[in-house]
């Protein structure tokens, strides 16, 4: 009978949005810490009490993270040729393999796809270090070619069920009608085929480049040099190797970092929500 | 062109055939050569030259000193896995109960701002959380003072870094689970819920008797995954504590990449990386006999 009251019921949503409110600072405060200490004039950020917000803002922090650092743009540009690179490959991979397993049926179907399912479970880092070897051995090591090849093909089994999953749901009889009126195979691929499947194609792509741009693991393992190293690996030699930490400059490098990628996830997000737990789900 | 059935097979296998070339030579092989690996004497500096060991790169672990293997670095691991896998999937439920409320409103806002660590990389997430707990300019020191609380060395005191790194950890895994878990309460019909109305059921009931059993097959997924991903989580937080003070973080996939690629010895690093696929394989058979017989 309690429960019925209107009293009850005003304290339950208060206290409901009080717990979403709370998890929504917890969420956003370390990264709206960063980004406003990115914002602020060097001698505030070494300032104590800390300030919430900046008292100016002002850009010296990013001019200096990309003229007068080791930073620089270059890590940002190796990222985004590594991050491209590998979203194409996935793409490439798990586009065809999709459209395989959903439109045509043979022998071992099913198994290979529970194979996928298996690889994708596989943490990568348990193979980092025939990682290494294969690339010493081939040529790979510090190349942008052999972190594509890796970001690529570990994205690609999973995104390959997203595919599959997509295929899945657009009717085969359209491709058979334009088979009928003569058009060629690969015509119909390119034509009709094609053009359904770009918002699937959009969601792995978002995957694939968020994987990618985020790594680290594989690329401080798999790189030496600076001119090939994406910024992540940059970014944690600023963390770690100086004896004296450049919160500032680190603040910039981590704003340059995650606000491109934010963005680019707010618009593509619709595409990869679903797909991303249904996947999940299936997997 | 398409029509014959072997035709049919033959063009199905030509689609996935670029991806089973690739997932063969840069997955597969490289799982089983870490298992090979792992009995051969293989440094870092000229991989070449190998010599077959047996068990001794296994007994160089579970032997090791300062700290114990079992006492330090497992430990430190489990409690890790165990805190930080109760607390997502809890939280990640939690989340996901509330964000399904019918009368909630700005639904897309809260789940758009619940993203946000998911999408940070692990680098990012290690170095935001690093700066928030410094000792000396980190907001979280004010705050505490504010309430009158004595300064802390979170990511110093050995006695306070573990739960400081669970915390910084859990900030990013939640949001995963909470994705799963409100796919799964998405998932369930409305009818069930209107049919327990008319029965008399109370809100609490029908989360009991209906919302919970229809979760399980979501529960039982987040646990699998959850799980193996805590076992294997390495940027945030080497990035964040790089395994110290005294390894009193180092977690058992930074160990692995100590031996590897700090101490160069890659044999040593490869058996640490089989036992810790077989800990995460003896995990997700364990689970799956819970599971099993929760449904009996």
């Amino acid at each position: 009978m309690f429960a019925r009251s209107e009293k009850f019921k005003l304290i339950s949503k208060i206290l409901i949005y009080g717990v979403l409110i709370l998890w929504v600072i917890y969420a956003v405060l370390p990264l709206y810490w960063v980004f406003s200490t990115a914002f602020k004039p060097k001698e505030e950020t070494q300032a104590w009490p800390p300030t919430l917000f900046p008292s100016r803002i002002t850009l010296k922090t990013f001019v200096t993270l990309f003229t007068d650092s080791s930073f620089s743009g270059r890590p940002f540009l190796n990222s985004i040729i590594i991050s491209l690179g590998a979203t194409l490959l996935t793409v490439f991979l798990s586009g065809l393999a999709g459209y395989g397993f959903s439109r045509f049926h043979f022998p071992l179907r099913r198994f290979l796809l529970l194979f996928l399912i298996l690889m994708r479970l596989l943490p990568t880092l348990i193979m980092i270090i025939p990682f290494y070897k294969i690339f010493i051995t081939y040529g790979l090591y510090n190349t942008y070619l052999g972190l594509i090849l890796i970001h690529g093909v570990t994205s690609a089994p999973f995104c390959t069920w997203l595919m599959f999953g997509f295929y899945e749901s657009i009717p085969g009889e359209l491709e058979e009608a334009a088979l009928l009126d003569g058009c060629s195979f690969f015509r119909s691929l390119w034509h009709v085929v094609l053009p359904l499947a770009v918002p699937g194609m959009a969601a792995v792509a978002t995957f694939a480049y968020l994987r990618a741009w985020n790594d680290f693991t594989n690329a401080v393992v798999l790189t030496s040099s600076e001119t090939i190293r994406p910024y992540t690996v940059i970014l944690y030699k600023m963390i770690q190797e100086r004896g004296f930490v450049q919160w500032d400059l680190l603040s910039a490098a981590s704003f340059v970092a995650v606000v491109p990628i934010l963005i680019a996830f707010a618009v593509f997000q619709k595409y990869f929500i679903t797909g991303l737990t249904q996947g999940a789900l299936k997997g | 062109m398409l029509g014959t059935r072997k035709n049919k097979a033959l063009w199905g296998y030509l689609f996935i055939a670029p991806l089973f070339i690739c997932v063969f030579l840069l997955l597969l092989y490289p799982m089983l050569d870490t298992i090979t690996t792992a009995f051969f004497d293989i440094k870092l500096v000229n991989i070449r030259e190998k010599t077959f060991v047996g068990f001794k790169n296994f007994q160089t672990i579970f032997t090791q000193e300062n700290p114990n293997f079992f006492t330090g670095t497992m430990r430190i691991t489990l409690i890790f896995v165990f805190f930080s896998v109760v607390l997502q999937v809890g939280f990640g439920l939690v989340l996901a109960l509330l964000l399904h409320l019918k009368w909630l409103k700005a639904k897309i806002f809260f789940r758009n701002v619940f993203l946000l660590p998911w999408v940070t990389a692990g680098v990012v997430c290690g170095f935001s959380w690093k700066f928030l707990f410094n000792q000396t300019v980190g907001v979280l020191n004010y705050l505490i003072t504010l309430v009158g609380i004595a300064p802390q060395a979170w990511l110093s005191d050995p006695r306070l870094v573990l739960p400081t790194i669970i915390f910084a950890n859990i900030w990013k895994g939640t949001t995963y689970s909470l994705l799963i878990q409100l796919a799964g309460l998405q998932s369930i019909p409305d009818e069930l819920y209107e049919v327990a109305l008319v029965d008399g059921a109370s809100k609490l009931q029908s989360l009991r008797y209906i919302t919970i059993p229809m979760l399980v097959p979501f529960l039982f997924i987040n646990l699998v995954t959850e799980t193996g991903d805590t076992f294997h989580v390495f940027d945030r937080i080497y990035a964040m504590t790089g395994g110290g003070p005294l390894h009193s973080t180092e977690l058992l996939s930074i160990f692995m990449y100590r031996n590897a690629f700090v101490y160069g010895n890659l044999g040593v690093g490869a058996a640490v990386a089989v036992f810790e696929l077989l800990v995460g394989l003896a995990f997700a058979l364990a689970y799956i006999f819970i599971f099993r017989q929760e449904r009996v």
